[in-house]
């Protein structure tokens, strides 16, 4: 527990833990800016299929054409400056299996984010992307035998092309919204995903995206397919230097839920604050499948991203947690969004956000159901804390229920820590700090049960350095 | 000022509202509180000149005594004459904002059953006051507008209602009222549109509330075809207290978008608001309802809650609140539910011999009676009864 001697402000040790960069030492970095030029390049040295490129043209002219969002925080997506930002950076000549094989500075730096040790602890499989590539792959033996693919996006479209022909931008089309389509055109990296009939993914598959250089982007597209009956959990991590110029990482998500299987997708979001994070989510749900997000945004200094299950197939389920901390110059708007078209399908979604030195954190959600979603229940629970009075909370539901015998209930509340909590656990000889500590840890408890016992660990170790001067 | 020092001011009112109207941007398409309202075939561009007012305003006449203590009942043009200085800067400000402007300045330049009440410091009037405003078919624009204050320590209750009589035409009503609550002052609040069926209805109020004011404001949504409106409560002073109740009961195709703020805009202010809205055949609701705490109101306390009741498969609701906090003292919660009346409690009263018609109807007078059993013992009868008549007229 931390001393009241020792507190120092919000993220101020990111800078040591998270904010380092390397030199840059690129096998490929495209001039600054985007023009199809750049789009044409990209996929060249990539050696796509004609298909792939097309598609990123035809998204290339969607994103030109599209607006920026009118709503949310306008001023600052209105500031992000589309020519002064690198699109595509190779790190490395190839993706690596051993991390021997990955340039030096570079594994250096997913050694001090800890990645090939939690790999050897507790995952099936694990695709470090480095800036706009993967560097380093590897996937268990077993899962390999039982079939299932989990490779980098760009080897996933090499050697299966037609199963990602078949899904991919099936989800989210490029013409979603603007950032979609700069994601469609310029995409590079994320991961792809295939788990056949009935194949349970017992440990959880990784992927750790860094960000390295100035004023680059990010635009990795993920792509997951669970098959009938099967079933994966996918876990994401996200870190970045702490430059002076902001960073873009715009990545699109898409999640394919055959009858009765299962998907978990989590996400520990901690860039670094100068990153905008802007980005496309979204779960297509069959019959009887079951999808989970769990979303945790602890960095970037603009999050915009709402995780989304479109509930297509009868009994589906869906549930979605997200998890908010916005600190100082920070904006986390997010939320979840719930789309019910077919009968006896339900949902939960459950936010909780705190907002301290001035961060504004806003739940930003939809649930919608079509005609033809008829008995369906759904349930959303958001709660806000509110740790000092120039921090800012906000909630903007939206409930559109077209469907019958569809019963929904939402709740919100926003309030501080309450003053019995705290007396309470100083009367037990906490102190303020402390008891402030613990509280939080017990607000963000239905989050953190959720995650794997290492990063349930992780995310409290953060919070406690988030918290430490949240008080004195 | 004399009748006729003042009709110049008036005339320049109205000049630079027509403008206004004139200049404004249809709000129909661009705003997002705009966005869902479906309007059918009826449009604003039909308003071609001002003054085409289809409205009479009837106003009670003050019980004795009353006028003796300075309290004034008259139509608003008449005010404007008589007490330029405590109308012209309200009717200036105005009620609305950006989405609703140029319904508004069409309002100004065009309304002539226009209401003024002012109630002075000190002065309770007991009996309440009913400003009903009658409109006519025969006319296609109506603009009601009202005006109400109630000076430091004052009380009253008013009731603002709207109806006409049946008529084959379609005439749309856009209302505007202002309510002004001085420190300490208690307004009871009544919102009754009755409009006939094919009727299209505006209706936006602005209450602005000084320290340790506390306004009741009910809004009881039964009539017209297209129905939007918005209640905007700004609590700006220290400890004043607002409650909202709101009942809407809709039937056929009948479609209604209230938006309701709640604007917390000094310390230890509270709010509360209850809407509840039943819906039969196609009819369809888009509630919209805006809590605002601004930095400075601390230890405010605000709760809002909407629930809609769908009683038939083709009935739609949407419902959208909305919280937005900039401080942290405050106690903040809402709530929404929405869902068909529930089959176990048809089956127990179906077990007690209660036929399905019968049921529901009990059923329905049972969720819209927290709204109902907190009016003032004055009106409690009257609304039940009329709910409950609706409620046999349109279940059975």
């Amino acid at each position: 527990m931390a001393n009241i001697s020792d507190i120092h402000g919000i993220k101020e040790d990111y800078g040591t833990k998270y904010g380092f960069h390397d030199e840059e030492n690129y096998v490929y970095k495209s001039r600054k800016g985007l023009d199809r030029d750049v789009v044409i390049e990209i996929s060249k040295r990539k050696q796509e299929p004609q298909w792939m490129l097309d598609f990123r043209l035809k998204a290339y002219d969607i994103f030109l054409s599209k607006p920026r969002p009118t709503w949310g925080n306008c001023d600052l997506v209105n500031a992000i400056d589309f020519d002064d930002i690198y699109y595509y950076l190779k790190p490395s000549k190839e993706t690596a299996d051993k991390w021997d094989q990955v340039p030096p500075d570079i594994k250096n730096t997913f050694t001090k984010l800890g990645i090939p040790q939690a790999e050897q602890k507790f995952l099936a499989g694990v695709t470090a992307q480095y800036d706009s590539e993967a560097v380093y792959h590897q996937i268990n033996a077993e899962l390999q035998k039982q079939g299932v693919i989990f490779l980098d996006m760009d080897a996933g479209l090499r050697e299966y092309p037609d199963l990602v022909r078949e899904y991919f931008g099936t989800v989210i089309p490029a013409a979603d919204n603007k950032f979609a389509a700069l994601n469609s055109a310029v995409w590079s990296g994320g991961s792809f995903v295939y788990v056949p009939k009935g194949a349970k993914v017992a440990m959880p598959l990784q992927a750790y995206f860094r960000i390295n250089a100035q004023k680059a982007g990010q635009f990795e597209r993920t792509l997951i397919i669970a098959d009938e009956g099967s079933s994966v959990h996918y876990i994401e991590g996200c870190t970045a230097p702490t430059w002076s110029e902001d960073a873009l990482h715009s990545a699109v998500v898409e999640l394919i839920a055959k009858p009765s299987a299962h998907i978990r997708y989590t996400t520990i979001q901690n860039w670094a604050n100068n990153v905008y994070n802007l980005v496309t989510k979204r779960a297509v749900a069959h019959e009887n499948a079951f999808v989970e997000w769990v979303d945790g945004n602890l960095g970037s200094k603009l999050t915009m991203k709402f995780p989304c299950v479109y509930l297509v197939g009868r009994g589906a389920r869906a549930e979605i947690l997200s998890c908010a901390f916005a600190g100082k110059g920070q904006h986390q708007d997010t939320g979840a969004k719930l789309v019910f078209a077919a009968p006896d399908t339900s949902g939960t979604i459950t936010s909780k956000s705190i907002s301290k030195d001035g961060g504004r954190a806003s739940y930003r959600g939809l649930v919608k159901a079509y005609p033809q979603a008829t008995d369906v229940k759904v349930n959303v629970r958001c709660d806000a804390l509110l740790l000092d009075p120039i921090s800012r909370s906000d909630t903007y539901p939206t409930m559109e229920i077209d469907g019958r015998r569809v019963n929904v209930g939402h709740e919100a509340s926003v309030s501080k820590i309450g003053e019995e909590q705290l007396f309470y656990l100083q009367s037990r000889g906490l102190s303020e700090a402390e008891a402030t500590t613990m509280v939080v840890n017990g607000f963000f408890e239905a989050f953190t049960k959720e995650l794997p016992l290492e990063y349930a660990v992780e995310l409290n170790r953060l919070i406690q350095l988030e918290m430490e001067g949240a008080v004195g | 000022m004399s009748v006729a020092a003042s009709a110049p001011v008036l005339e320049r009112l109205r000049r630079e509202a027509w403008e206004a109207f004139r200049r404004a941007s249809d709000p129909l398409k661009t705003a997002e509180t705009w966005r869902r309202m479906d309007f059918g075939s009826w449009n604003l561009g039909a308003l071609q000149a001002p003054a085409s007012d289809g409205c009479q305003a009837r106003l009670p006449a003050l019980e004795a005594g009353l006028a003796a203590k300075g309290v004034i009942l008259c139509a608003l043009e008449e005010a404007m004459a008589s007490h330029p200085s405590l109308v012209a800067p309200h009717l200036r400000r105005g009620v609305a904002g950006p989405d609703f402007a140029k319904l508004e300045a069409a309002n100004l330049a065009g309304f002539s059953a226009g209401v003024f009440l002012y109630v002075p410091p000190g002065v309770a009037v007991d009996k309440p006051i009913e400003l009903a405003f009658h409109h006519d078919p025969g006319i296609p624009f109506a603009f009601p507008r009202a005006l109400v204050i109630l000076g430091e320590g004052s009380q009253a209750t008013v009731v603002e209602g709207h109806e006409a009589r049946q008529s084959a035409e379609t005439a749309a009503s856009v209302a505007f009222s202002q309510a002004v609550l001085g420190k300490g002052a208690r307004l009871d609040y009544f919102y009754n549109q009755a409009l006939p069926k094919n009727a299209v209805h505006f209706w936006h109020q602005n209450a602005e509330l000084e320290a340790g004011a506390l306004l009741r404001h009910y809004s009881i949504l039964l009539g017209s075809h297209l129905h939007k409106s918005q209640l905007d409560v700004a609590l700006s002073g220290a400890g004043a207290r607002s409650e909202l109740f709101g009942l809407v009961y809709g039937r056929d195709q009948q479609f209604f978008d209230p938006h309701t703020t709640q604007w917390h805009r000094a310390p230890r202010t509270e709010s509360d608001l209850l809407f509840k809205v039943a819906l039969q055949d196609r009819a369809r609701s888009i509630y919209t309802g805006l809590i605002r705490v601004e930095k400075q109101a601390l230890e405010s306390d605000a709760f809002q809650q909407n629930d809609n009741l769908l009683l038939s498969d083709s009935a739609r609701a949407d419902t959208t609140p909305v919280l937005e906090i900039l401080t942290d003292q405050v106690r903040c919660k809402h709530g929404a539910t929405m869902g068909p009346v529930s089959p176990d409690e048809l089956y127990y009263l179906g077990s007690r011999g209660l036929a399905p018609q019968e049921a529901t109807k009990m059923l329905v007078a049972g969720f819209f009676d927290r709204v109902l059993r907190h009016l003032p013992a004055s009106h409690q009868e009257r609304f039940s009864s009329e709910i409950e008549a609706e409620l046999s007229r349109r279940l059975l």
